[in-house]
């Protein structure tokens, strides 16, 4: 076997062994968030999908689901977070709330366009929102016709 | 779970059934390269199916899909028996110790996933929720899409993964995360099958297949794992690139003409990203045939040209007129060139290849300009060369912010190529170490169809 020959099974051994140590650390790392759950509630953004803010809010929606029927419109505010982190908040309603068309909301001051509303971790106080149910988490309002 | 489970093993059966169907057999082409192209021909074929019932406006599910594909499945029964098949390879896998390696990067990959520790954001954004609405629809939910609470989901993206999610959950009857998540580990092991294939037609010698198999096998578990890719469509294109590479690696003929058509059509199905991918693949193949015929076999060129590209422009059509029709077209994905934003870009783009999941992998891209000097694998490396320069127009011309764009999705986009490029490097390097003349493998002897057992 020449040199160059040698250099090369050496190098490609040390890339196989870079890449096993690479998978190694990064599996490990994945199973290490899994069980710590370090995701802050204020950051959306940066949750994974079996982290207990996800299990919080997906239990919060099976308690009111009851009342919001399939296709109806549903906008939300959250708390908290930036207005970023807010937005991402309510792209996770969305995917948990696939038979509604779920909103995003900053305000009741940019109109009520919905037929519910939810508020996270927040509360609302507009003369058309009535109180539908509420938890520690939420609380879910019916928006009244104008 | 066992419904949605049996669904996706169901599905994943019927795409295979369609691709080995259709595709006539290529004495040249190898065991693994022969099941990558026939799923990937199946899954095409699948999503077309999906796509001509929601253009009748038939819903989406088991008692229309079934005569759809029976008809596909019933003419490719009787097509074999029409015309003349070619002939078959023998088909001997000899497995090895990074075989072995790759298995288990596959298995790590598969736990993780049904874990759902590894399921990607987007997923939640965007791949996820589109799946879930067009199962509720029963087809692609264009009202949903066209609405201003879709924005965010990329309403004017290829619909191939989510389509197949939909279909996953409609006869699985549930909406479940793992079972749909683990369509990414089909793409797993056939990234895998298509880089052996590609290091077997580089001549790579038995150490440099073993350990490239092995080398990619693992930098996709561990990017898919760490940077959490399960349920995303960047593994689709993964594969499209090593699939494409080992196509272009092999001599071209009408059987390479079909293969690159739904290898080019499943990258344009799977995103935006792939619609380029699909035409520069298309392109340097077809430039390659052009240059490799003589001068007799160029009046067949055109049928090449045909072959090549009709199932993406079935695609690439399909999904023009309904970003057409329903207005889904994003303004943020057009935006004028501005050279100026290469100040900002560049450094960044430097900065990705350090992504702490990537283990600094991503600077073997660094190489890609040296690999197109080597004859054998210049054609894939130009279409990596070609595919990044895509992603530095897409940087330099989409209004959004810069640094914030590279910053969520260099790395990922680093995904596509790194793979294959890898796989070049290692076949490049062993060739220029070998001790004798690298020789390309013998193509294996041709039997007639009609000795093919079982046929």
């Amino acid at each position: 076997m020449t040199r160059g020959r040698t250099v090369f099974r050496l190098a490609v051994l040390g890339l196989l062994l870079w890449a096993a140590f690479g998978c190694t650390v990064e599996i490990y790392r994945c199973g290490w968030l899994r069980w710590a759950d370090p995701w802050s509630a204020a950051e959306p953004g940066t949750w994974r999908f079996l982290s207990g803010h996800v299990a919080r809010l997906d239990a919060f929606l099976g308690g009111i689901g009851e009342h919001l029927p399939p296709g109806t419109t549903v906008a939300v505010s959250s708390a908290p977070g930036t207005e970023a982190e807010r937005f991402l908040r309510t792209l996770w309603l969305v995917y948990l709330l696939p038979e509604q068309r779920v909103r995003h909301a900053r305000t009741t001051a940019q109109g009520l366009a919905a037929d519910y509303w939810i508020a996270y971790g927040t509360r609302l106080e507009h003369p058309r929102l009535t109180v539908v149910d509420e938890t520690e988490e939420g609380t879910l309002y019916r928006v009244a016709e104008r | 779970m066992t419904a949605a489970l049996a669904a996706l093993t169901a599905l994943v059966a019927v795409s295979w059934a369609l691709g080995d169907g259709l595709l006539r057999r290529d004495g040249r082409e190898s065991g693994e390269l022969r099941l990558v192209m026939s799923w990937i021909t199946g899954l095409v074929v699948l999503f077309l199916l999906l796509l001509g019932l929601d253009l009748l406006g038939l819903p989406w599910g088991a008692a229309n899909l079934a005569p759809a594909v029976a008809v596909v499945l019933l003419f490719c029964w009787f097509g074999d028996r029409w015309r003349d098949c070619g002939a078959t390879a023998p088909g001997r896998w000899s497995l090895g110790w990074g075989d072995g390696l790759a298995a288990a990067a596959l298995l790590l990959f598969v736990a993780c996933t049904a874990l759902l520790w590894n399921l990607h954001p987007d997923f939640i954004y965007h791949w996820g929720i589109k799946g879930w609405k067009f199962a509720l629809a029963r087809g692609i939910d264009a009202p949903w899409l066209a609405s201003p609470e879709a924005a965010h989901a990329h309403p004017d993206y290829p619909n191939l993964v989510p389509s197949l999610f939909a279909l996953t959950a409609i006869l699985g009857g549930s909406h479940q995360e793992a079972p749909v998540a683990l369509w990414s580990a089909l793409y797993f092991a056939l990234t895998v099958l298509a880089a052996r294939a590609l290091l077997a037609r580089l001549g790579a010698s038995p150490f440099a297949r073993q350990a490239g198999v092995a080398v990619v096998a693992l930098t996709l578990a561990m990017f898919s794992v760490g940077y959490l890719q399960a349920g995303g469509a960047d593994t689709l294109i993964t594969l499209a690139v090593v699939a494409g590479g080992a196509l272009l690696a092999g001599e071209p003929d009408r059987h390479a003409d079909v293969r690159m058509g739904w290898v080019a059509a499943f990258a344009a199905a799977a995103k935006i990203e792939g619609m380029a991918l699909a035409g520069s693949l298309v392109a340097v193949y077809l430039l390659r045939r052009w240059r490799q015929a003589g001068s007799g076999q160029r009046l067949q060129l055109p049928l090449a040209v045909i072959r090549t590209s009709w199932p993406t422009a079935a695609v690439a059509g399909i999904w023009a007129w309904q970003v057409a029709a329903h207005g889904l077209f994003q303004p943020a994905n057009a935006g004028a060139f501005d050279l100026s934003r290469a100040g900002v870009v560049v450094p960044e783009l430097f900065r990705s290849l350090m992504t702490v999941n990537w283990h600094g992998l991503p600077f073997c891209l660094l190489v890609l300009p040296f690999l197109l000097a080597a004859r054998r694998v210049r054609p894939l490396a130009a279409v990596c060369c070609l595919q990044l320069a895509f992603y530095l127009y897409v940087y330099l011309s989409a209004p959004v912010d810069p640094r914030e764009y590279v910053i969520t999705s260099a790395a990922r986009l680093y995904s596509h190529l790194v793979p294959a490029v890898l796989v070049l490097l290692i076949a490049t390097a062993d060739r220029m170490t070998h001790d004798r003349p690298a020789v390309t493998p013998p193509t294996p002897p041709l039997r007639p169809a009609a000795e093919r057992p079982g046929r």
